[in-house]
């Protein structure tokens, strides 16, 4: 069933549907996921936080809400160490911009058992993230979930066409469908905020313009075989799916290259074994 | 398994660089009659039942089969359940084509012939390719991609032969993985060109440029060949190497095609294969007046089966690889030496490809068989 990420405003528009409900500050992460959950078999709240991890504080209330709390960065890891336990008990996942400090900072988030999701685009540091990927994919120590890596990982089918793991970032037009406030249907949320729409309403969600718009992004990957463009001559094709083919970007081939051998590393040998002195 | 080579056309769509089709003046030849196609499952129904372990497949080739049109192999299909009710179960069709008039329609009567994968060519080579002679061959790319997606919408599998040329020859891992990405699960196969023209002199290459083509590619399927569909000729080789079962997968290599293989023509006549019909050899007479049975009794396919023996004992004696090719095609050293007896151009690829990449990045050395005749 696809999941629809709405804000607040429209969920009482929605009933009956999967909701990712968007919220803009964690104070309304508790009313969202109760109205939402009154009328939504399957909920979770995405909240937009403009200030750091260590600038929020997590609520017992929050317990039970599955949370993708999206932050610029973790702040001070001095500030969360009073707040780790509740924070583990909670169903949150971290996201952050997988850039500069962060990276170092998704590996801490993990390393005390909270699950992270890092985001990035087609000017990311690729190096960087592939220190990242490895310690998430076989780093020897016992950590939390480190995504989009475990859904890459997922992903991936030797001698066969992979699924797309942009689901770790809502990004995945098969699963998730982006709603503005005035119920307006984009692709993804990086149309959504472009003003790119394929439905003009909630009562076009299933009509079959938007099936078939969905249907025409998932074949999408076809017209760079049809342009014959690097991407489809790429031996890291098979993983990335050519998800920054748009952006030109460089250095993505050795990063999805690793990424390909570390995951049919990790099958090979199974999970890494903790480390112990 | 015999297999036979049904050219129920031998006219094609395309005008691909390479191809003889305009050479012949196929482009307007004729369709095979309904009473040609009806006597061949009579014939077939015959062959199966004087042979009850034998199965037969039918691979449609052409020319362009797909030109036929979906009619075409529904009449196939109900001449089949009329002659062949009884031997229906060990006939299985196949087709080679180049997808690019492929329709729903077309899919949904490959299917009622119980297909369900397609074997296709594709050279992701601008200018090779082509629908109409000087054009840039965006129009047969569109359709051949669309086509694939077709199919797999329709749940078929296909597999792709890619045909190296000169123009080939500059990147071949990029075309190895641009076909792998693109066929997914489905196989690769990659031929070398075969010209006999000099104004397609072009495109030729030499048995040690198909050999180091293919070896620019095998380090990197051999490093991670769990990633890929199989992909010919490296997996075939690997196997015929390893293996002292002399069966590989391929005709041109197998060594026994002179009881393998039998083709008929959109005009009814029998010929040992779409080469050697294509190249006016070995022809073994007509439908309506030989069995199946007697074409594979046809004398001229002795030369073909003592032709291992000769090999063995003259041109390929001492080789380490014969295992691997048995000499290779007989039209292939027909056309080397002007006997079906003689040794492919091809052997110098093969064993090049072998010495130079397969044995060395594999390490198989210890573990290669001895050649047995």
């Amino acid at each position: 069933m696809t999941r629809l990420v709405c804000p607040e405003v429209l969920i009482d528009r929605l009933e009956g549907r999967s909701l990712c409900v968007r919220v803009d500050s964690p104070d309304r992460i508790v009313e969202a996921a109760d109205r939402a959950r009154r009328r939504s078999p399957w909920t979770c709240v995405i909240c937009d936080s403009a200030v750091p991890l260590d600038e929020i504080n997590p609520e017992e209330t929050w317990r039970g809400i599955a949370i993708a709390l999206m932050a610029p960065s973790i702040g001070r890891f001095r500030n969360l160490a009073s707040r780790l336990e509740l924070l583990r008990g909670l169903g949150l996942r971290v996201f952050l911009p997988g850039e500069g400090e962060n990276l170092a900072a998704a590996r801490l988030l993990a390393s005390v058992g909270i699950s992270v999701t890092v985001t990035f685009d087609g000017s990311a540091d690729w190096e960087a993230l592939a220190d990242l990927m490895t310690y998430a994919l076989i780093g020897p120590v016992r950590h939390a979930p480190v995504e989009p890596f475990e859904t890459m990982a997922a992903c991936y089918r030797s001698a066969a066409r992979g699924e797309d793991w942009g689901r770790a970032w809502f990004d995945d037009p098969s699963r998730y469908l982006h709603l503005d406030a005035a119920g307006r249907v984009a692709l993804t949320r990086r149309e959504l905020l472009d003003g790119r729409f394929v439905a003009d309403g909630i009562s076009n969600l299933d009509s079959d313009e938007v099936k078939e718009a969905v249907e025409a992004r998932n074949q999408a990957w076809r017209e760079l075989f049809a342009q014959d463009h690097v991407c489809a001559r790429c031996a890291s094709w098979r993983i990335c799916g050519a998800r920054f083919a748009a952006s030109a970007p460089d250095g993505c081939a050795a990063f999805f290259d690793e990424t390909t051998q570390i995951i049919e590393r990790r099958r090979r040998t199974g999970p890494a074994r903790s480390w112990q002195p | 398994m015999a297999t036979l080579i049904l050219k129920p056309t031998e006219a094609c769509n395309a005008a691909c660089v390479y191809c003889e089709v305009d050479r012949k003046g196929w482009r307007n030849a004729r369709i095979m009659p309904a009473g040609i196609l009806e006597r061949m499952f009579v014939r077939i129904d015959e062959f199966l039942r004087e042979r009850p372990a034998e199965h037969l497949e039918i691979v449609w080739h052409g020319g362009e089969p797909l030109l036929l049109g979906p009619e075409y192999f529904d009449k196939a299909r109900a001449f089949q359940d009329r002659h062949c009710a009884a031997t229906a179960g060990r006939i299985r069709h196949t087709i080679q084509t180049n997808l690019t008039l492929l329709t729903p329609a077309h899919v949904a009567a490959l299917r009622r012939l119980g297909m369900k994968s397609v074997g296709t060519s594709y050279d992701p080579v601008a200018g090779v390719r082509l629908l109409k002679k000087g054009d840039d061959g965006t129009a047969y790319n569109r359709a051949f991609l669309d086509a694939v997606a077709l199919l797999e919408r329709e749940g078929f599998r296909w597999g792709v032969i890619c045909v190296v040329t000169r123009l080939s020859l500059a990147r071949p891992l990029e075309i190895f993985h641009f076909l792998t990405n693109l066929a997914g699960d489905g196989g690769l196969m990659f031929n070398p060109v075969n010209v006999d023209k000099p104004e397609h002199d072009r495109l030729r290459i030499t048995p040690a440029e198909f050999a180091d083509f293919l070896g620019a590619i095998f380090p990197q399927w051999w490093a991670h060949r769990d990633r890929y569909g199989r992909v010919e000729p490296f997996r075939s080789l690997i196997d015929a190497l390893l293996s002292e079962d002399q069966r590989t997968h391929y005709c041109q290599d197998g060594g026994n095609c002179a009881d393998t293989h039998f083709n008929l023509g959109p005009g009814g006549r029998w010929s040992h294969c779409g080469r050697s019909a294509d190249w006016g050899q070995l022809d073994y007479g007509t439908i309506f007046e030989r069995s199946i049975a007697e074409v594979f009794a046809d004398a001229r396919r002795e030369e073909l089966r003592r032709r291992n023996e000769i090999l063995f004992g003259g041109d390929c004696r001492g080789c380490p690889w014969w295992n691997v090719c048995h000499g290779g095609c007989p039209l292939d050293g027909f056309m080397n030496t002007g006997s079906f007896s003689g040794r492919s151009l091809w052997c110098e690829a093969r064993s090049r490809l072998i010495e130079r990449y397969v044995v060395p990045v594999a390490r198989l050395n210890e573990r290669i068989c001895a050649p047995t005749a």
